[in-house]
């Protein structure tokens, strides 16, 4: 990883700390379930799921449905 | 000021785009310019000034009557985002100089419109079927050998469809319900299902939607950006109108969302990329219509209403992306942002609103339907349709903005695109910041009146953390993102591979039967063809004995034997003199 590549790192996870402690401090806690007041749940949430979707997307799905390019033959033209 | 009010009341918004298409089929190059912007600001116009509670009626056959316009709150919001969609949808197409493909594009909006307006069934089924018939010259004016064949599937797919919601309206008339209504009857009848599967098709519903990520990448640039606006989102509409709050739609809704996210991960074609993302954002409005509160329906028509804007200003970017470059794949698009600045930065507030960043579009209306499932007591739907949300902010927030414009320069030569394009996106992202920044201006177009205040700090804290909280993510797992040379092959492969080899096979059946009934018969034609070209010849050899006064008894003179020419002209002349008389007389 380069040093640009971990500077972005660097701030992104700087904003989210600060956004948590944002949250501690200024938002009252309201909703309609736990994890709408539980603190830093969507920074939690955001990166567990971008992570499930990813995997799924890169690991079960591709194997089922990756082909080659020409698979439905080159031109694609009707079923000749 | 009431009586301009009054006549313009009659115009209905469709028609006048109908009218338009007509005149844009026709006429040269710069008046159809004209025609193109003015049509769709008397759209705009007409649907404005078109108040909740009208109705118009044409009669019809058996007494029934035609309920060619009939508006209330969700019609009028369809109707008037639809206009909107022209006209930006024809500024963006301005310069194509092809008046099919305008006038098709004109057809296609004004089709939507009609449908949205339609009172009754049988209008209804008339607009819905020309918007398959209109938008699939978007698709074959592509011209090359793929979007001909991708064409031919797309209006077979929804002349399918269209079929069945024929079907089943045939089963509601002649029950003796002639008006469109809520299909709420406490067992779901065969009427209920054939309608349901009818609009499932447009709306995109898997396994019933890869006519769309298959035809959208195919069409022309600017046919895509009509499409990508119209027909599922007419869908959506049919939803809401017909199904409110059934429960099946909810979890269809939830599985859609999160089905065109994944996909939308492996695609390495842009516009294909988008489509899917069709798919995933159609999945939220179908799950909203499923709840079927006011709050979800709410959230279901601000979604479309905002999808509406920022799909098509992707579209466009992604369009003018590859009308600059000639290529469409991810694998040879990158570090455009110097050479595109302002096509980078239109598509990047498109992209920032489709993942709902705040004061953009889409971030006002996501949040409404979101508040719904929550307040309905469905915490499993809302964290799996916020799941689908990641998705978009991974797919095209981050790695379709990031691989075309943002990543490694692949030294592509970049061919300056029409000035107009400019003004359409200009137009589209200047619509996903007004209606971001002043909410209510959409949530007034909404059928239920909005109790709902998105911009709380906790609700904008949110949604920065579950960005950054992706991005993290994203940034760490880039290397494995980029895409490759391969495709993703979709539920349409059961039509193009096996469904193709088993119409093969049954037409190659089919020949060889007639192949080998054809010889057979032609065999036996040849053997007997020497016994009747000489009857009287066979007719000696077996009896017949020959006149005596004939200097040539074996050969046959066919003059001899039949009637003369005009002996069968007089016949005929008789036989039409006296069924004539029989008629008239």
């Amino acid at each position: 990883m380069t040093e640009k590549n971990k500077r972005v790192l660097i701030v992104s996870v700087v904003i989210i700390v600060l956004s948590v402690l944002l949250e501690a401090l200024f938002v009252h806690p309201h909703g309609h379930y736990w994890y709408h007041t539980f603190l830093s749940f969507d920074a939690f949430f955001g990166f567990i799921g971008c992570l499930v979707l990813i995997l799924v997307a890169k690991i079960p799905v591709r194997s089922l449905v990756e082909r080659d390019e020409d698979y439905y033959g080159g031109g694609e033209n009707g079923n000749d | 000021m009431a009586e301009v009010r009054t006549a313009m009341i009659e115009f209905h918004p469709g028609l006048i785009l109908i009218l338009g298409g007509l005149l844009v089929s026709f006429l040269p190059n710069r008046p159809r310019q004209v025609v193109m912007v003015v049509a769709p600001l008397l759209a705009i116009a007409a649907a404005l000034s078109i108040e909740s509670g009208m109705m118009r009626t044409l009669p019809f056959i058996n007494g029934m009557e035609l309920v060619w316009l009939k508006a209330d709150a969700l019609s009028l919001g369809f109707a008037f985002i639809f206009s909107v969609m022209a006209l930006l949808g024809n500024v963006y197409s301005l310069h194509i100089n092809h008046a099919g493909e305008s006038a098709a594009a004109m057809f296609y909006a004004g089709g939507s419109i009609g449908a949205v307006l339609a009172g009754d069934w049988l209008t209804l089924i008339f607009f819905w079927e020309s918007l398959a018939i209109s938008s699939v010259f978007l698709i074959w004016n592509k011209k090359d050998a793929r979007a001909i064949a991708a064409g031919f599937r797309y209006i077979l797919v929804h002349m399918m469809g269209g079929n069945l919601l024929l079907a089943g309206i045939f089963l509601k008339i002649s029950g003796g319900s002639f008006t469109v209504a809520a299909l709420t009857t406490a067992v779901p009848d065969t009427a209920y299902w054939l309608i349901l599967l009818g609009v499932s098709i447009n709306a995109a519903i898997p396994p019933l939607h890869a006519w769309l990520t298959d035809a959208y990448p195919e069409a022309t640039i600017t046919g895509s950006v009509f499409m990508c606006s119209y027909t599922s989102k007419v869908a959506v509409y049919a939803l809401i109108r017909l199904f409110p709050g059934s429960q099946l739609l909810i979890w269809v809704g939830v599985i859609m969302a999160i089905y065109g996210v994944i996909f939308a991960v492996l695609e390495n074609d842009i516009r294909r990329l988008l489509s899917y993302h069709i798919i995933s954002q159609v999945g939220f409005m179908v799950a909203g219509a499923g709840i079927g509160t006011e709050m979800a329906i709410n959230g279901a028509v601000a979604l479309a209403f905002s999808n509406i804007i920022y799909k098509s200003l992707l579209f466009m970017g992604a369009g003018a992306v590859i009308d600059a470059t000639g290529r469409r794949k991810l694998t040879q698009l990158g570090g455009l942002y110097r050479k595109m600045p302002l096509v980078a930065m239109f598509f990047g507030i498109g992209a920032f609103s489709i993942s709902g960043v705040p004061f953009t579009a889409g971030f006002v209306s996501k949040a409404l339907e979101l508040n719904a499932a929550a307040a309905n007591g469905m915490p499993t739907v809302e964290l799996l349709l916020y799941l689908a949300g990641i998705g978009t902010f991974l797919s095209i927030a981050f790695k379709l903005n990031y691989l075309m414009f943002y990543g490694p320069d692949n030294g592509i030569e970049v061919k300056e695109i029409p000035k107009n394009m400019y003004v359409a996106m200009a137009g589209g992202a200047f619509l996903c910041i007004l209606y971001g920044v002043l909410p209510n201006l959409l949530y007034s177009r909404l059928p239920f009146a909005v109790d709902y205040a998105p911009y709380t700090l906790d609700h904008v804290i949110s949604t920065l953390q579950l960005m950054l909280g992706a991005f993290v993510v994203f940034w760490v797992l880039l290397p494995k993102l980029h895409t490759h040379d391969v495709i993703s092959i979709d539920t349409d492969w059961f039509y193009r591979k096996p469904f193709a080899v088993f119409v093969d096979a049954t037409v190659k059946l089919v020949c060889a039967i007639r192949d080998w009934f054809g010889e057979r018969g032609w065999d036996t034609l040849h053997k007997m063809t020497p016994l009747f070209a000489n009857p009287l010849k066979w007719a000696y050899q077996h009896g017949v004995e020959p006149e005596a006064q004939s200097p040539a008894p074996a050969v046959y003179q066919e003059d001899k034997y039949r009637f003369p020419v005009g002996l069968t002209v007089l016949l005929t002349v008789v036989m039409f003199v006296v069924t004539a008389a029989y008629i008239w007389v």
